[in-house]
Parts: C-alpha cells; structure tokens; sequence
C-alpha cells in the first residue's frame, strides 16, 4: 500500500476462519462474508488506529468497541445503536470511566449525508457523547 | 534506590491492613499490598512458590489498589531488594517522574506464554536477571523478574531478551532472540514449516487486525 508508511495487514479468510475456531465471532465479518474490508477504507483504519494506540499510550483508554463489533451488535441487537460508529472508547478521567462514541471524518460528505448523520445522532440515547473528529491535512 | 518500572506485575495479589481494628488508617495509611508470582488452579491463584519472593506497594504510596493496571508502564523509585523472612523482597515506595530511565524492569515470563525455563540449568537467565519470585506446578511456571535492558532469560522456545524502544507500548518489551547472546548458535523455536498458534497472544493480536480492518506494520510493533 503506497503512502503508509509500512506494511499494511488485513485479515484473511483464514485467519477469520482461525478466530472463529477460539470463539471470536463477528456477525458482520465472518468466515462466510463475500468482501473483506475494502481497501479504500486503509487511511481511515490506519488513522483510527493511530487515536487508539494514542489514548492507550498515553494510560487512558479503558475500552475500545470497533467499528465492525459496534455493527455487529447493531446487527443483532434489539436495541441497536443509531449508527454505526467507528469506536465506542471507554477512558479513564481520573478513576472515573466515561465512555463517547468516536466518528473520524477524513472525507467531506454531501449536506445530505450530514443532515442523515445528525438525524441519527438526535435519536441516539444510549450514548451521551460523540466526538467527531476531522483529519488534518497535511498533503 | 533504584527506579524500576512495571512491565508486568505477577498472577498473584493479596492485601494486609493495619492490625488495630479501631483506626481509621486500617484500609488506607497502614494497609500493603503484595505481588508475586503465582499459579491459577481453577478460579484461585496459588503461590506454589519455588523461590519465595514479593513486591509491596505501601497504602500511602503512588500505587491504587483497585486500579493495579493502571501501574503499569510507570516507573517507581524502589529499595534495593532484600532477603528477608524466608523470601525476596522489594519495596516500591513512590512514583517517579516520567523521564526518569528505569534502571530496571519489573517482568512476568510464564510457561504458556514463553516457554518453559530450566531452573536446574545455571545459565536459564543472564547474571544481571534477578529473580523475585518463581511458582511451579508440574509442568506450569511463572517467574516475576527484574531485568535490565538487553538481559535475557532462557526457555523451551529459545532467548527471550529485554528490548528498551521508544515505540514499544511500555517502552520495553521481551523479545525473542534469533541467536544465544553467548554463541552464534542458532535457536530452533519451532520445526520448518509448522504454524504453531498461541491463544494468548497470536489470537488477540489476529481479533486487534479484524477489528481494525487495516493495520500497518508500524502500528504492531
């Protein structure tokens, strides 16, 4: 993958299939799925994953729902998030825990997706917070 | 002194508070709490010791007991250790500052993450590896070590050596060595070809790259 830096993993089929025979199972990603993760989503991970591996760093992060366990839950809960955030993190504020919904935006959307997007997050009551976060350009 | 900071801490916690059941610094001025290695058996830790050793955080210290994670990748500033009432014994008396360079490294190895160690083989650890406390039951171990950077410990799968790199999360890491530190011998970890998964580390490290959908190499290491 040009422009990250290093090497770049994806799960395989296999290794969804290995998962899955100690018990790891996703309803959204599974040994049975047509696609994997499609590769115009690696900036997106990549930097997500950056925020995670600072907050974790930095001694604060007491959980980290991902995008595909948050969609799995939607999936079979009967009370579903209103969307599918790509984390739901737990940190530590003090020995508090508190916990927000995590949107990372790299790419400006169309006004109608943000008027579904702030639909979505009026109706949402089991979250109290979500931080939206913007990429910052650097290129 | 000397400053040590926590990579790991043992299986194996329990707590003393002040014996004066009538003040009310029982729980928190007069209270310790212990660390060592230890085996789980079912739901319950037992100590099985086979050298006899702890770590104590004081109740007054920088430690939280209800948070013992939340210790690790600090650095505290320790009393060197010492052998006393039939065992090892090191005290952590308070957190040190964040730049402070850890003269050593508090560390967990255990036969089902590492390898089993040869504790009848003088050379299983390097001189300067200095043992808290190890529990065996039959073929389980777990040993709580102090090391230095670029020391090293032996076991069944080969040289596990303490890494010290900015970009390990904790800024130290076991790492297991291609070569002996002593020789240029090769370490053979598993047979040509074999895939062996451990379900300790390989399948959380396989859940992190599923549920990340992409991860860079840089981001692993």
């Amino acid at each position: 993958m040009y422009g990250a830096g290093s090497a770049v993993y994806r799960i395989t089929k296999d290794g969804i299939t290995l998962l899955e025979h100690h018990g790891q199972f996703t309803a959204v990603l599974h040994s049975n799925t047509e696609h994997l993760p499609h590769l115009s989503q690696v900036f997106h991970s990549l930097e997500l994953n950056a925020v995670q591996l600072a907050l974790s760093r930095a001694n604060l992060l007491a959980g980290w729902q991902s995008e595909i366990e948050i969609a799995s839950f939607n999936t079979i809960s009967r009370s579903p998030y209103q969307k599918d955030y790509d984390a739901i993190v737990d940190v530590w504020i003090g020995d508090r825990k508190v916990r927000f919904a995590l949107e990372y935006e790299r790419i400006l959307k169309s006004f109608k997706q943000y008027e579904r997007i702030r639909s979505a997050l009026e109706a949402e009551r089991q979250i109290e917070c979500v931080l939206y976060l913007a990429s910052e350009w650097k290129y | 002194m000397m400053s040590v900071k926590i990579l790991e801490f043992g299986s194996n916690w329990w707590a003393r508070f002040g014996r004066d059941h009538d003040d009310p610094n029982r729980y928190t001025r007069y209270a310790a709490y212990y660390n060592s290695a230890g085996i789980r058996c079912a739901n319950k830790v037992r100590r099985y010791w086979v050298l006899p050793g702890l770590v104590r955080f004081n109740g007054v210290g920088d430690f939280s007991p209800h948070f013992p994670r939340r210790s690790i990748g600090e650095t505290f500033w320790c009393a060197n250790p010492v052998f006393t009432c039939g065992g090892n014994r090191v005290l952590f008396v308070r957190r040190a500052a964040t730049s402070t360079v850890p003269d050593h490294y508090l560390v967990t190895v255990s036969s089902d993450r590492h390898g089993s160690l040869d504790l009848g083989n003088p050379n299983w650890k390097s001189q300067s590896t200095w043992p808290i406390s190890i529990s065996q039951l039959r073929d389980r171990q777990e040993a709580l070590l102090l090391m230095g950077p670029e020391t090293w410990v032996r076991t069944a799968l080969g040289i596990w050596r303490l890494v010290v790199r900015p970009s390990f999360p904790n800024g130290a890491s076991l790492q297991l060595a291609e070569k002996s530190p002593n020789t240029d011998e090769l370490v053979m970890r598993y047979a040509k070809g074999s895939l062996v998964i451990n379900p300790e580390r390989d399948i959380p490290l396989l859940r992190q790259v599923r549920n990340s959908k992409f991860v860079s190499h840089h981001q692993f290491v």
